[in-house]
């Protein structure tokens, strides 16, 4: 019977194969761009400087491109995801490991398939921002910390230990702030515990030596990926809060804020909400709206009794010590403070319409892993202390009826969305659009047209990308020839474009639409390579322009300026040298060359009659 | 081979208090007897479910201190020149270390040095004559 768990642990960690949204969210759609808009993207391995969620250059996920390159795989959007699809399965696993360590195999195989079902962690699971990275590296920080209560003495714990550090340092700016604080706690415990027991002074010398060697091959491994991190970590205090990035502050007490009760307020009112499983005002009635920055739940409302039980547990049980140094219930409460009290601090602005909270999905996404740990706290309680075998069958079955449910409910949110996305009304925009994405539900700080905005300006997308495939495919139907396909589709059909993203100044003002339709026309069966034109004399960024940006590695090259000319209709800028390139994203073979303005259409004409070959055009 | 481990015994104002430290463990009682007893109940619980989980039990303290086990190593394989340099070395960056947290000033000159590559540049220079080609990019 001991291999019953892990086998069915494998159809828990299939959930996470379901298919994932049908539009790119707000953060992933930078994540994109950057990575796939430039004509080439070597990996970035610098501490990213302003660690917020909008900020660039993550390596973890930047290396989506070269793996689809390498693999010659199609571009589409489940390829695009595999990082972070393969970061949320690791998450699960390494969350498995954690529970399985403190509460056994069962109760822990029920704790993960219930995060597995979750809709916030599967929709993280699903797009590419550094959130479901940071969490598998906050994870891997836990779980090593907890390998090395059960064997301190291991060299090789303490080596992945220094790895856990460096991953934690490259990504995610609160998974930075929690990995300290956690640490720093760890080392206090272990200092408390061993002081009473007389004799411990080698033991205690001992662990903060190892400590320290562990600090030091952290500090090295990242010096070793490159060498400029060493300025990040001598920066500790803006390692930890760096400038103009998303960390937890007061600011709402200054000048201008609304005042620390409306925000300790405020916050508390987001938290708990998202803690019972309440849509209440600030939170959005369909889990796919996280892509537009939309607020949903963190539990579903069938399983926060689960997680309340194992609070009550939890507390009641605090004092109980594990084996050697493991206190799996005080160490618990110690992660649930600090993964949640410190989004109280999340700073509130008081704008002309109301107030803006930051306290967002992407920064309470941490507190799902404590939550989870409750569940497997109270299923240990239940499968440990005699509530009789049919109470222990009635809870293993809830908890299975919840996962199917959850499960399903994945799934139908998906088509769910995929029926909106593909809706008749797809080429209207402006205000009148709202109507379209309303979901009847308060969301008071984000009412407003610019969060769904992003959706429709996706849905554009996604709508022409199926008539380019339909076309195509008709084509192919009636020819046999083989010359190579000029794909014409006017840039202004995207009446919806609102991506200006701040503080990544070199990638605003762009032809990014062809880039975003390739995807999107990846997703409908056909590659295509886009040509985008390229200003060979301006470097995207200056040395003196890189200082604030959330941007540091090396200069990339995108497409050249564009403007509005009088009839309001996108061109590239004027007074620029342009060239055009074909960028090859797809690492499929493809003889389509998408061009969405008459310069790129010239320009990939002159390429191909360049090198005398064939091709036709299609227009959409 | 099972490891033997060290049971120390200290009197606290009325009680005795003795423990193990590698277990983590410990025991009171008014006389030491009695703390002796309690520590001894509590290793043999602590071994049972050790073993019944399938961790090993932890080596004695004394094999984990990493500092004596390096000291000895050093001194049995590097000669008294090459500890001399090293430890000067050692000491050279522990205080360049604690100056670059201590004094702002010198830590932006220091940041500056590596931003602007010079550093780079130096390193590759010092590996050069010592016959290493670091070819490391320009920035």
């Amino acid at each position: 019977m001991k291999w019953l768990p892990y086998s069915l642990l494998i159809p828990v960690l299939l959930v996470g194969f379901l298919p994932g949204p049908a539009l790119l969210g707000i953060w992933e759609s930078l994540t994109y761009y950057h990575t796939f808009g430039a004509v080439s993207s070597p990996l970035c391995l610098l501490i990213a400087p302003r660690a917020n969620v909008g900020g660039q250059g993550y390596a973890l996920l930047e290396m989506a491109r070269p793996i689809i390159h390498g693999l010659h795989l199609p571009l589409n959007l489940w390829t695009f995801r595999v990082p972070a699809v393969l970061f949320g399965t690791v998450s699960l696993l390494l969350f498995f490991t954690i529970c399985r360590r403190y509460f056994k195999t069962w109760p822990a195989l029920g704790a993960t398939a219930l995060l597995a079902g979750n809709q916030v962690f599967f929709q993280y699971e699903h797009m590419m921002t550094v959130v479901v990275v940071s969490g598998a590296a906050l994870l891997f920080v836990i779980e090593r910390l907890q390998a090395l209560e059960f064997k301190y003495w291991d060299a090789k714990i303490w080596a992945g230990f220094a790895l856990s550090v460096a991953v934690v340092s490259l990504n995610y700016g609160p998974a930075r702030i929690f990995s300290v604080i956690l640490i720093g706690l760890w080392f206090a415990k272990i200092y408390w515990q061993l002081k009473k027991v007389p004799g411990s002074n080698t033991l205690r010398h001992g662990i903060w030596v190892l400590g320290v060697y562990s600090a030091a091959a952290a500090t090295f491994l990242l010096t070793l990926l490159d060498y400029r991190n060493l300025v990040s970590i001598l920066r500790f205090s803006t390692f930890l809060f760096p400038k103009n990035a998303e960390t937890m502050t007061f600011t709402a007490a200054s000048e201008g804020g609304p005042g620390f009760a409306i925000m300790l307020g405020t916050n508390l009112r987001i938290l708990s909400d998202s803690l019972l499983g309440n849509i209440g005002e600030f939170y959005s009635r369909f889990p796919s709206y996280i892509l537009a920055d939309f607020r949903f739940p963190l539990l579903n409302k069938f399983v926060v009794p689960f997680v309340f039980l194992g609070l009550v547990v939890t507390i009641i049980s605090w004092r109980r010590r594990g084996m050697l140094l493991a206190t799996p219930w005080g160490s618990l409460l110690a992660m649930l403070a600090v993964f949640s009290l410190p989004l109280l601090t999340s700073s509130v602005v008081l704008k002309s319409d109301g107030l803006l909270a930051t306290l967002s999905s992407h920064r309470m996404y941490f507190c799902l892993f404590p939550m989870h740990l409750l569940i497997a706290a109270f299923f240990y309680w239940v499968a440990t202390c005699g509530v009789g075998r049919t109470g222990k069958y009635g809870v293993a079955l809830c908890a299975t009826a919840i996962f199917c449910g959850m499960t399903v409910n994945l799934y139908e949110e998906q088509l769910r969305f995929k029926n909106q996305v593909f809706a008749t009304n797809w080429q209207k925009h402006g205000q009148e659009i709202w109507k379209t994405w309303d979901d009847h539900a308060p969301n008071v700080d984000r009412r407003d047209y610019t969060f769904v905005s992003h959706l429709q300006q996706h849905a554009q997308y996604a709508n022409v990308a199926r008539q380019i495939a339909d076309k195509l495919r008709e084509q192919r139907i009636g020819t046999t020839s083989m010359a190579r396909r000029i794909i014409f589709v006017d840039v202004n059909k995207f009446s919806e474009a609102p991506i200006t993203p701040g503080g990544l100044d070199y990638i605003a003002h762009r032809n990014y639409h062809s880039i975003f339709l390739t995807l999107y026309a990846g997703q409908e069966g056909v590659p295509l390579n886009p040509v985008v034109m390229v200003d060979p004399k301006r470097r995207p960024i200056a040395p003196g322009l890189m200082s604030g940006l959330a941007y540091k590695g090396k200069p990339r090259e995108y497409s050249a300026l564009t403007e509005l000319d009088k009839k309001g209709r996108l061109v590239y800028k004027g007074g620029q040298e342009i060239i055009p390139v074909v960028v090859e994203l797809t690492g499929a073979s493809s003889y389509d060359i998408l061009v969405t303005t008459p310069e790129e259409e010239a320009g990939a004409r002159q390429l191909l009659e360049k090198e005398h070959i064939p091709f036709e055009y299609v227009k959409i | 081979m099972i490891p033997e481990y060290e049971i120390r015994v200290v009197r606290k104002a009325s009680e005795c208090v003795a423990g193990i430290a590698e277990l983590g463990v410990f025991g009171k009682g008014k006389t030491s007897e009695e703390a002796l007893l309690a520590v001894l109940r509590a290793e043999k619980t602590a071994k049972e479910a050790l073993q019944a989980s399938g961790i090993p039990l932890p080596p004695a303290a004394c094999s984990l201190d990493p500092l004596p086990k390096l000291t000895r190593w050093i001194s049995k394989h590097i000669s008294f020149f090459a500890k001399l340099i090293i430890g000067y070395m050692f000491v050279i960056c522990i205080t360049v270390v604690a100056f670059l947290v201590i004094l702002p000033s010198m830590r932006s000159k220091a940041e500056n040095y590596i931003l602007n590559g010079n550093a780079a540049v130096d390193v590759e220079k010092v590996m050069s004559r010592l016959g290493v080609s670091l070819c490391l990019k320009k920035q």
